[in-house]
């Protein structure tokens, strides 16, 4: 049992990290992710870690690398506009598979969009937004508490698969005041590989190699370039470029079991209902006392969990996806069920779906 | 048991606070609550609203569509949320700044005749506490107590529970004793 506390869900979203050995932040502010950044200000010189302000995202996620590299545990917070700017960094963060955490607290786009208000419309751009092939992992809270606790996991996700992992969470979660129990974060070790880095292929196609310690032990060579084993830049055999491309996709794909996690109300009943993040919170509240429908919340949205939705969605009649965009996760959804008829409930504009609004379109 | 309460006025009479601390108070008593807001750009003046959802079980839904109590400090909030009330919300307004229908409670002039104009959202939480169901008067004048460290707060939170206790009496026979419809409380 821990503390519990009433909490910003910006703020569970900063104690979660601390929580879970985060000592590196870097950030620019940007609404509605700014209170991330205002407690890391004054909760880092507190446990000795490191807080910088920087220029722009860019510079942030840049600066958040190059910390990992150096020994820290790193994270940003950020919101639409500087989201976008991040994708770079995590397309280098990716190839040179360093692990840190991303949060997004999603707001009305695109470009500036709607500041302060809430959507859902980064999900794709989470899943797909650097260019090139590769695997990603972002989880979507839909409380302070989660706020808190997948904060928590996405660090323990990155450092086991080696990846930037992206906290998904919008403005409605991440401004909402509730309690938040913090639970202390289980710390994940960080094993050193015992010898050079191989001069031959790993041993399995979805290998995740070890994270050297810089400056110690050997020199380590980190390149955005496509590299062999040792990690030097080859860019000339189409096999070793193959061979790293595949890993880094298939490090994710051939692990979704372990990775994702859900949450479910009456599997297969008549009417399935497939949502995550806030939008869940209305459908909680109109599906908890019903028995005809269900819902299926995916906690991880990226890699997605296809066995779920297929087990879980097969038997009903309808399956219905609700979601703060126009479509995104819907299409994912629709390509799983390909043999059922897959409906869309949309919702933007900021405010959340009522209940209401849900049982009407149950009607 | 669900109680949704909706506080609203102008930035800066401290609406957004006076829900908080009832979320506070709330979790003091191992209650679940959710407290959300919404303000203008300017930090004073301007519109401000501030929501609390207090439960004895899990909160889904975060907001309040039909408030159990609806308090108005700002005729604009008056106006705008008027509407939103079910038969059994409890209106509280301060008459020297809303015209309209409901409790009154000249918050602002019990606030400043104690000594804080700026407390007003005290006196508002101490006439609402006889009404709040899932939290007694006490734990909140406690959660105030601990929230400040100066005497006017809890004197403010006195007077208005004064105002409340006797509003009470006279409204517990009829529909004013905020009763639950459960499909309507949300």
């Amino acid at each position: 049992m821990g503390v519990k506390k009433l909490l910003m869900g910006d703020v569970a979203c900063a104690e979660g990290a601390l929580a879970a050995g985060c000592n590196f932040y870097a950030g620019y502010p940007i609404t509605p992710a700014t209170e991330i950044m205002v407690h890391m200000a004054k909760r880092m010189p507190e446990s000795d870690g490191v807080f910088i302000q920087m220029e722009d995202e860019i510079a942030s996620i840049s600066a958040c690398i190059g910390a990992v590299w150096g020994g820290a545990r790193a994270m940003t917070a950020t919101s639409g506009p500087g989201f976008s700017l991040i994708q770079e960094g995590i397309g280098y963060a990716i190839m040179t598979e360093t692990p840190l955490v991303i949060v997004d607290v999603q707001r009305g786009g695109p470009s500036t969009g709607l500041p302060t208000q809430a959507s859902q419309g980064d999900v794709m751009q989470a899943r797909w937004g650097s260019h090139g092939d590769y695997g990603i992992i972002a989880l979507a809270p839909n409380s302070a508490q989660e706020m808190y606790d997948l904060t928590i996991e996405a660090f323990r996700l990155s450092q086991v698969y080696r990846i930037p992992t992206i906290v998904l969470g919008d403005a409605i979660v991440g401004h909402t005041w509730e309690v938040v129990e913090m639970k202390k974060a289980a710390k994940t070790k960080v094993a050193l590989p015992a010898e050079k880095p191989l001069s031959t292929a790993y041993e399995t196609p979805f290998y995740v190699p070890k994270f050297p310690a810089f400056g110690k032990g050997y020199m380590v060579h980190i390149s955005g370039l496509a590299h062999s084993e040792k990690g030097y830049p080859d860019t000339e055999s189409a096999d070793d470029y193959t061979r790293l491309i595949r890993r880094l996709v298939n490090k994710i794909r051939n692990e979704r079991e372990q990775i994702c996690s859900y949450e479910l109300i009456n599997p297969n009943a008549e009417t399935m209902i497939v949502t995550y993040g806030s939008p869940s919170r209305t459908v909680y509240e109109t599906v908890k006392e019903m028995h005809d429908v269900g819902m299926l919340r995916l906690k991880t949205v990226w890699p997605l969990h296809e066995r779920a939705i297929h087990e879980f969605c097969r038997e009903a009649e309808r399956v219905l996806v609700l979601e703060m965009n126009l479509g995104q996760i819907y299409w994912e959804i629709k390509r799983v069920l390909c043999e059922k008829n897959v409906e869309l409930f949309s919702k933007v504009g900021g405010e959340l779906p009522t209940p209401e609004e849900i049982r009407g379109t149950l009607q | 048991m669900r109680v949704g309460i909706r506080i609203c006025g102008a930035g800066g009479q401290g609406v957004i606070s006076a829900a908080n601390l009832l979320a506070r108070c709330a979790v003091s008593k191992s209650l679940y609550a959710v407290q959300t807001q919404s303000y203008g750009p300017a930090s004073r003046g301007g519109f401000s609203k501030g929501e609390v959802v207090v439960s004895d079980e899990r909160i889904g839904y975060p907001f309040v569509k039909k408030p159990d109590i609806l308090v108005a400090m700002l005729q604009e909030a008056y106006d705008r949320f008027i509407d939103d009330v079910k038969e059994s919300t409890l209106i509280i307004i301060d008459p020297d700044l809303v015209k309209g229908e409901g409790l009154e409670v000249k918050a602002k002039s019990v606030a400043g005749s104690i000594g804080s104009r700026q407390s007003a959202n005290i006196v508002m939480l101490g006439a609402m506490a006889p009404f709040l169901r899932l939290i007694e008067p006490e734990d909140l004048r406690r959660s105030i107590r601990e929230r400040f460290s100066n005497e006017i707060n809890l004197k403010c939170f006195d007077a208005g529970l004064e105002i409340g206790k006797k509003a009470g009496k006279k409204l517990r026979t009829k529909e004013i004793e905020c009763k639950v419809e459960k499909e309507k409380a949300i």
